[in-house]
């Protein structure tokens, strides 16, 4: 008390310091407190409106699930005049396609993901221009840092693309296009149950070749941040033992990178289950049994799609049956990855 | 005594040909050919998109007038006119959903990462939002606009 009492200059610069450095005002630990609450309030609703969804589709659905039970899912017809419903052919279809989009989608975004994360294209380019004598020129030493980041934005750019888009793309192209290979198919390799139909028009395969498009930005942008994300210290001492190229990207970097990559692919999975505009368009809609991929087929999402706007009474209960089948083998698949996820997550710790 | 200290370093002990890069070697040839198809799969999935561009400019290009933008759809079995209200309502629409998800997606996504990471309920709320992903957009008690909700809710939690 003395001190301060005697010299107010000195006095000055403890009391700034004291200002920085003082205890939150109430206003400031309230503020904290409501903002916490919120974010978890929104979290909540977030579970909330999951369920939300579930239950009212549930509670319409409900007189369907009644009257015919189990049968509903090995039905292969669909007949609302007859009042009889089953949803096999659609959940064939829907996985079919989804997979085979998959498959497509993940191989050509895995490519891409490599592709643009472990510069190729940059070390490729600089040893060109070094040879003529053009590195370090001012457009051209950016020059391979900027043509990946148009590929990049490129292949993103496909995920901009409207569904209902790539849906007149497909008739447009992709089944004219598709249309005399797979007719060779047919008539040189149709003992084979896959090629066993011949391709009428819309099908399967142009389905999951839209399928695979619109899911393939996904995947190669989810593994591409999972590649770039792999330590450097295990990228160099890989290359330290002397492996090529490939013998580090496919035995190191690739399995580093797995969980996410895996993560990826389940995100495009959920996208191509749910999908429902472009395959309404594409497969056809006709509810057949069929290995061929070449033969017309029904997506339960495409079904709700093509039902819904003329239903009426019980084709409304069935189909809220049918949209909780599809909620059901999203929530199987997503349940299934996590738990690959965790595993490979518990495998994968000592590396991090 | 002499010859064996200058014996040691004439005889090596690698074969240094093995050393250098050849495309003889099969694992060399096989990461050429690898590169060499990331490279053409790259390519050929920008395909798609130059493809759609291209026949959207080729099939709408001609009829792209400034009344097809701004006008309204003609009456029946009648020409003219265009799709102004479509595209006044994809804004709307689009701006609305995007207000209506984006708070929640980053409030979510704030605090599944910082306030209770690693807990139960935090798993609860990214699987939630995993399926929402999932969710066919026509679903009829989920009206279109939140189809495109759904994606932005759906992404933010998994992408943090």
């Amino acid at each position: 008390m003395s001190s301060s009492a005697a010299s107010p200059a000195a006095l000055t610069e403890p009391e700034t310091v004291g200002d920085i450095s003082q205890p939150p005002s109430s206003g400031e630990v309230l503020w904290d407190r409501v903002f916490r609450r919120m974010t978890l309030g929104i979290a909540g609703f977030t579970v909330f409106l999951t369920i939300y969804v579930v239950i009212r589709i549930g509670r319409v659905a409900l007189p369907a699930i009644n009257s015919y039970g189990a049968g509903f899912l090995t039905g292969t017809t669909w007949d609302a005049n007859r009042a009889t419903f089953g949803v096999l052919p659609a959940i064939a279809g829907t996985l079919y396609s989804s997979i085979l989009g998959l498959i497509g989608g993940t191989l050509f975004g895995l490519a891409i993901a490599i592709f643009l994360s472990e510069r190729f294209l940059s070390t490729g380019l600089e040893n060109l221009f070094k040879r003529l004598g053009l590195e370090g020129l001012g457009f051209w030493a950016t020059f391979p840092d900027r043509i990946e980041n148009f590929l990049r934005v490129t292949i993103e750019l496909l995920a901009a693309i409207p569904s209902v888009v790539y849906g007149l793309w497909g008739v447009f192209v992709v089944i004219p296009a598709i249309r005399p290979p797979s007719q060779w198919l047919y008539t040189h390799l149709g003992w084979i149950p896959t090629f066993g139909t011949s391709l009428s028009g819309p099908g399967l395969l142009p389905a999951s070749v839209v399928l695979a498009i619109m899911v393939l930005p996904t995947i190669s942008a989810i593994s591409r941040d999972a590649l770039v994300a792999v330590p450097p210290k295990i990228r160099e001492a890989a290359f330290g033992i002397g492996a090529t190229r490939w013998e580090a990207i496919l035995a190191v970097f690739l399995p580093t990178a797995a969980t996410g990559i895996f993560g990826g692919v389940i995100l495009g999975f959920g996208r191509a289950l749910g999908e429902t505009m472009a395959l309404a368009m594409l497969a056809g809609n006709a509810n057949v049994l069929s290995w061929s991929i070449f033969s017309p087929a029904n997506t339960l999402a495409a079904l709700l799609a093509n039902h819904f706007p003329e239903a009426g009474g019980v084709e409304v209960g069935a189909l809220m049956y049918a949209a909780l089948v599809l909620l059901a083998i999203t929530l199987i698949v997503n349940i299934i990855g996590t738990i690959i996820l965790q595993r490979a997550d518990a495998a994968l710790k000592g590396l991090r | 005594m002499a010859a064996t200290v200058n014996k040691t370093p004439v005889e090596p002990e690698v074969d240094l040909p093995q050393l250098q890069r050849s495309l003889r070697q099969p694992r060399l040839l096989f990461s050429y050919f690898m590169s060499l198809m990331t490279g053409t799969a790259t390519v050929v999935a920008m395909f798609p998109l130059f493809s759609v561009l291209y026949l959207l400019i080729k099939r709408g290009g001609a009829s792209l007038s400034a009344a097809a933008l701004t006008e309204l759809p003609p009456a029946a079995m009648m020409t003219g006119g265009g799709f102004g209200n479509a595209i006044v309502g994809t804004i709307i629409i689009v701006l609305l959903a995007t207000l209506i998800a984006v708070p929640i997606g980053i409030l979510a996504a704030i605090y599944t990462a910082e306030f209770g990471p690693e807990t139960e309920f935090t798993r609860w709320v990214q699987f939630s939002a995993k399926i929402l992903t999932g969710l066919p957009s026509h679903s009829p008690p989920l009206s279109s606009s939140q189809g495109d909700s759904r994606l932005l809710l759906g992404r933010s939690p998994w992408r943090f």
